[in-house]
């Protein structure tokens, strides 16, 4: 098995085509917060591109468990944008479908922007609800946190909204359109 | 002026299956037969063989030839093989032109009716040219015998003693106190841990009593002019406020310095040296020096004097001005050095920030006995530690330092491991990407040091912090890395962080880089001539380089490189001459305006402006015949020699043309 | 003096006292903010990772705003924010397709961008530079009980935006203090992550990362963190719990400046922290 071809479209990507320069120095690894808790570590995910398992790649927790603090990109020798093709990662496993097997992040997200569609702006109460209809454990764990925020006019209940939400709702069209099913 | 009765032979190669049958060499033979002045043509084999070239010779002798081309491979591979025929055979060797029908032609066109066409018109082309070929005389310069080494290190003092024993007078020019350079800074040396101070003392002691050097130390080359085999060097001898010739060496100024808190450059910021001071116990020359800019009298103007008062030999001179030496040479050669990565950008290492992160060179002082801890590993607190990393690779590979790998740094990591298991109880942990081991017996070094029980992990280190995870190693730093053999992170406790840094062109020795007019490469390090087949020398004729200046490499390298360097110094002047190029420029007086665009244009400095005629003029030893002279003048009175504008445009137009 | 478009995002008005502080400093200091009218979502790493386009069509939808009205910067008070921004920005002006497909989408709504894109500051950006540094410097000084302060910036601040040592220890807000008078500690965790919003869904593999930060400022004798982002701040507010030891209170830098200058603790909505300062931390003269 070998790298992907040069047409693949993830190569065709800018930030992706960086990772033919990788040398498996493990530096992103060793940076990364959350490393433990993924499938593959970066590079380890890294080395599975390479070697042709792209299927394998998008279904891992891998980039669902990046939180952007772009330790990697500080401290990759080869300027490898590790986070940016996290991200773009993210965006392709959406786009094929996969979900992998923990997907509480994926199911944040889409509560997320299933808000700012619909409102224009974010309101934390209200993807705290929408998210909690998925994963109702995580509700009951924040609900001392929410009464506490509650007794000092912090939680808004209310909706945070702009004036037009269909401006938003136009630009946020294929983020919350495509998706993990269900 | 072309011959009367010009007479040209022209020959084919097949060059086995290279040329033939790509192209039709019978059809391209035939072809040339039919051209004006072509007296033969014929097409073989192999033309570079013994038989080819005694056919071009029988023809020379038996048809009267006085004109010859050869159509085959590059001028580049046989253009001296024919040309020496030619010469054999009576006629002059640049009444000779080749057509590259091999690396021009049939290397790369596919198609064989292309390619047969094609070396048709390059042979009609050379024909054309050799027509207008007139036989060049080359003079021979008389050199000086001497050689200049610029720097003191072991690569420096190499290169003086293999020229030295060859009875050639050496000047070797050092800008630190003493010479010994980097090595004198090590502790033992891999793979064999020979003591780096006992291996160098010997060569420093003959360098120092050789009959053949001129040692100039706490000097520096200030200008060079000339040009290869008579060069002419200004030499800056700074001032050591101390007078060599009356000074014994005995250390006494030392002690009663009252100025003890200079930090050491020899021991890397780690000890302190007084004001007038000698780098180190084994310096050559013993003589010490008075740093300006801490003495109280040099600096303050403050009353002190302590060191002349004390001196016996009354060898202090606080108005000792700076000396400048004129000298000619016939070569230079380049020894200039390296210096160590500087780790404190990388903020992530913490050099700088937490007091036990070390470079490798500061961990060199530190393991030596004449170091500022006398050889005992300890921390800056006085205690042995319990584990030390070591990072690899910090500023080498690394875009955004230095993208090479710098080549000593897996061998010196792992000879300190072996070094501080060998003193101390400690752990020692290697942090590495890969392990470059290429060198005679480094190899069964790796697996020594890895049977002493050093820990090897597989991981570039992702950072190095005072942040810890157990209450009990409050105070140890912790090392953050992937062990990527076994996908699991590393944060170890540990006391003491060397950071393999990479090496650097040392400071300041890019100025010799146009005094002597050499390249450096995108990383400031000298360019050689050839990177596979002429390491030592350099584009400019006469100056050599030896050691790390041309790129980073261990001592068994630098000895053998600058050998080779003093070697081939040797051999441009054993005869006593040089001989110039004959493809050189020529300025025709009564063409010349006197505009001097020539003299802006030459890269070698090469043109003189004739004040008295007000013409330009070439300088036949300088000139490299690169034709940027004739391509600006305007009057065309610039013109190189074998490169006449007739040679070139008869060339041109009978290439071009349709017949 | 000049207006610079404020582009407050959807953490603001729930903040514990940022909204509050940052408009006591805008007073005290004489800064000029106004808000985008009708911004909306950045879309902060949700979208990004969802769909390119939408990422950046959000993004391009403020700079839109800002120009509309004339701004030449927009002055976020959120990491989050801050970078999102920012990388949209870098990314439609190196690639002029990306660019051109934003463009598109925003002008069925009636808005056009063109370059030079507004530039993306953090209202730390304002207070360390001209005009407003000297405004907060040598008379300013004033007596308080603050104690000993602990800066902690996040992640997405310095990263990826610095090289070299500010990437992984700024000190512009550490000076900042200090030249007010405030006590402050060093310490190594500066701009390590606080897990922002996988803090949510994943708060067991998150709780450590808050340990660690809190554990190394109070191991350094740190007892207030100030920081710079309300979703950093939200983390350490409410994510103490299960440390074992007393909280360390986490503001904003905007209420440390405030308490600094000597501005009253009920004009800087610090009552609304959960982790509360002592009374003698929130002392002023």
């Amino acid at each position: 098995m070998n790298d992907p071809h040069p047409d693949d479209p993830f190569l065709a990507h800018p930030d992706c085509r960086h990772i033919l320069r990788c040398i498996q120095c493990g530096a992103c690894s060793g940076s990364c917060p959350l490393g433990a808790e993924m499938d593959y570590a970066p590079r380890a995910l890294f080395a599975l591109i390479r070697d042709g398992d792209f299927a394998g790649a998008l279904k891992s927790n891998t980039p669902w468990y990046c939180v952007s603090c772009y330790q990697c990109m500080d401290r990759c020798p080869q300027e490898i944008p590790v986070a940016d093709i996290m991200y773009r990662l993210k965006q392709m496993a959406v786009a094929a479908g996969c979900r992998p097997r923990i997907h509480k992040l994926p199911d944040f997200y889409r509560a997320f922007v299933e808000d700012v569609g619909r409102n224009g702006r974010m309101t934390e109460s209200h993807v705290m609800a929408r998210y909690s209809l998925k994963h109702p454990g995580d509700a009951a764990a924040n609900s001392v946190t929410a009464l506490k925020l509650l007794a000092r006019g912090r939680l808004n209940l209310f909706p945070n909204r702009s004036r037009d939400p269909g401006h938003v709702a136009a630009l946020t069209a294929r983020c919350r359109k495509r998706g993990p099913d269900a | 002026m072309n011959p009367r009765d010009p007479k040209i032979g022209v020959y084919i190669c097949h060059c086995g299956t290279n040329i033939a049958p790509k192209v039709d060499v019978a059809a391209v033979a035939g072809f040339a037969e039919t051209l004006d002045h072509v007296a033969v043509a014929r097409d073989y084999k192999f033309m570079c063989s013994n038989p080819g070239q005694e056919t071009i010779i029988a023809d020379i002798r038996e048809l009267g030839l006085n004109r010859v081309v050869v159509a085959s491979c590059s001028p580049r591979m046989h253009e001296p093989t024919f040309r020496k025929a030619c010469e054999r055979a009576g006629i002059s060797p640049h009444c000779f032109q080749m057509a590259n029908i091999r690396e021009h032609t049939s290397w790369v066109t596919l198609d064989s009716q292309q390619a047969t066409i094609k070396a048709m018109d390059l042979v009609k082309g050379a024909v054309a040219r050799v027509f207008n070929h007139q036989p060049l005389a080359s003079r021979e310069v008389a050199v000086e015998k001497g050689i200049l080494v610029v720097g003191g290190g072991i690569a420096g003092m190499q290169a003086a003693i293999t020229a030295a024993d060859a009875d050639y007078p050496v000047y070797l020019v050092e800008r630190e106190p003493s010479i010994g350079g980097h090595m004198a800074q090590f502790d033992k040396t891999f793979p064999t841990l020979d003591c780096a101070a006992c291996i160098m003392t010997p060569k420093m002691v003959i360098v120092d009593q050789h009959p053949g050097i001129t040692l100039f130390t706490y000097s520096e080359v200030v200008a060079v002019s000339g040009f290869v085999g008579n060069y002419a060097v200004t030499i800056r001898k700074k001032p050591r406020y101390v007078i060599q010739d009356r000074c014994t060496g005995c250390g006494t100024c030392m002690e009663k310095c009252p100025v003890r808190k200079v930090p050491s450059e020899f021991n890397q910021g780690l000890a302190m040296r007084t004001a007038i001071y000698s780098p180190f116990p084994q310096a050559v020359p013993r003589t010490p020096v008075i740093d300006p800019n801490t003495c109280r009298v040099l600096a303050s103007d403050k009353p002190c004097g302590a060191c002349a008062k004390f001196c016996e030999a009354h060898a202090i001179d606080f108005d000792q001005q700076a000396e400048e030496i004129q000298i000619t040479v016939g070569a230079v050669i380049v020894a200039g050095g390296f210096q160590t990565f500087e780790p404190a950008g990388i903020a992530s290492y913490g050099y700088g920030r937490y007091p036990e992160v070390y470079t490798s060179l500061e961990f060199e002082r530190l393991n030596n006995a004449t170091g500022p801890t006398a050889g005992a590993i300890v921390t800056k607190d006085g205690r042995t530690p319990e584990r030390v990393a070591i990072i690899h690779c910090v500023g080498s590979r690394d875009r955004r330092h230095h993208a090479y790998c710098s080549r000593v740094c897996c061998m010196y990591s792992m000879k300190f491991a072996h070094l501080i298991r060998e003193k101390t109880a400690a752990e020692v942990w290697e942090f590495y990407i890969d392990i470059r081991s290429p060198g005679k017996l480094y190899e069964e070094f790796y697996n020594r040091v890895q049977e002493e029980g050093v820990h090897f992990v597989r991981g570039r280190v992702a950072e190095v912090t005072d942040i810890v995870d157990r209450p009990a190693d409050q105070g140890r730093l912790t090392v953050v890395a992937e062990n990527t053999l076994t996908r699991s992170t590393l944060r170890l406790p540990v006391d003491m962080v060397i950071l393999s840094v990479g090496l650097e062109p040392a400071k300041g020795v890019r100025a010799l880089s146009r005094m002597l007019n050499i390249s450096v490469d995108g990383d400031g390090w000298f360019t050689e001539l050839h990177a596979k087949l002429a390491p030592v020398s350099t584009a400019t004729s006469g100056v050599f380089l030896a050691g790390c200046c041309q790129g980073p490499k261990d001592i068994p390298d630098t000895v053998a490189q600058a050998s080779a360097a003093a070697a081939e110094a040797i051999a441009l002047l054993a005869k006593g001459t040089v001989t110039t190029r004959a493809e050189i420029s020529h300025i025709d007086p009564d063409l010349c305006s006197g505009c001097r665009l020539c003299l802006e244009s030459c890269a070698y400095s090469a043109i003189d402006f004739d004040e008295g005629l007000k013409v330009a003029h070439v300088n036949e030893a300088l000139c490299q015949g690169c034709g940027a002279c004739a391509a600006a003048c305007p009057s065309s009175s610039a013109e190189v020699a074998h490169f006449t504008d007739r040679q070139v445009m008869d060339e041109l137009e009978a290439v071009l043309s349709l017949s | 003096m000049k207006t610079y478009a404020f582009f407050p995002g959807c953490a603001y008005q729930s903040a514990a006292g940022y909204a509050e502080s940052v408009a006591a400093l805008n007073n005290r200091l004489a800064i000029r903010l106004k808000e985008l009218d009708d911004w909306t979502c950045c879309g902060a790493t949700a979208a990004f990772s969802l769909d390119e386009g939408d990422g950046l069509a959000l993004c391009g939808r403020l700079f839109a705003l800002a120009q509309k009205e004339g701004h030449s910067d927009i002055v976020t008070v959120c990491n989050a924010c801050y970078t999102t921004l920012r990388k949209a920005g870098k990314r439609m002006t190196t690639d002029p397709p990306a660019l051109a497909e934003v463009s598109r989408r925003l002008a069925d709504q009636g808005l056009g961008l063109a370059l030079p894109l507004p530039k993306v500051l953090h209202y730390l950006d304002l207070l360390v530079a001209e005009p407003f540094d000297r405004r907060l410097t040598g008379e300013n000084q004033v007596e308080h009980g603050v104690g000993a302060v602990a800066v902690y910036y996040g992640c997405q601040y310095s990263r990826p935006w610095t090289t070299g040592p500010e990437a992984q220890h700024p000190t512009m807000l550490q000076r900042l203090l200090s030249g007010l008078g405030v006590d402050v500690v060093e310490h190594s965790a500066g701009t390590l992550c606080c897990g922002a919003s996988h803090a949510v869904p994943y708060a067991d593999a998150c709780g450590p990362m808050i340990g660690r930060i809190v554990g190394e400022i109070r191991g350094k004798g740190g007892r207030i963190i100030t920081t710079i982002c309300p979703m950093c701040q939200f983390n350490l507010d409410a994510g103490q719990r299960g440390l074992g030891k007393d909280p360390l209170p986490a503001t904003y830098f905007t209420q440390m400046i405030g308490l600094a200058l000597g501005i009253g603790a009920a004009d800087l909505g610090l009552n609304k922290l959960l982790i509360p300062l002592s009374t003698m931390q929130k002392k002023a003269p």
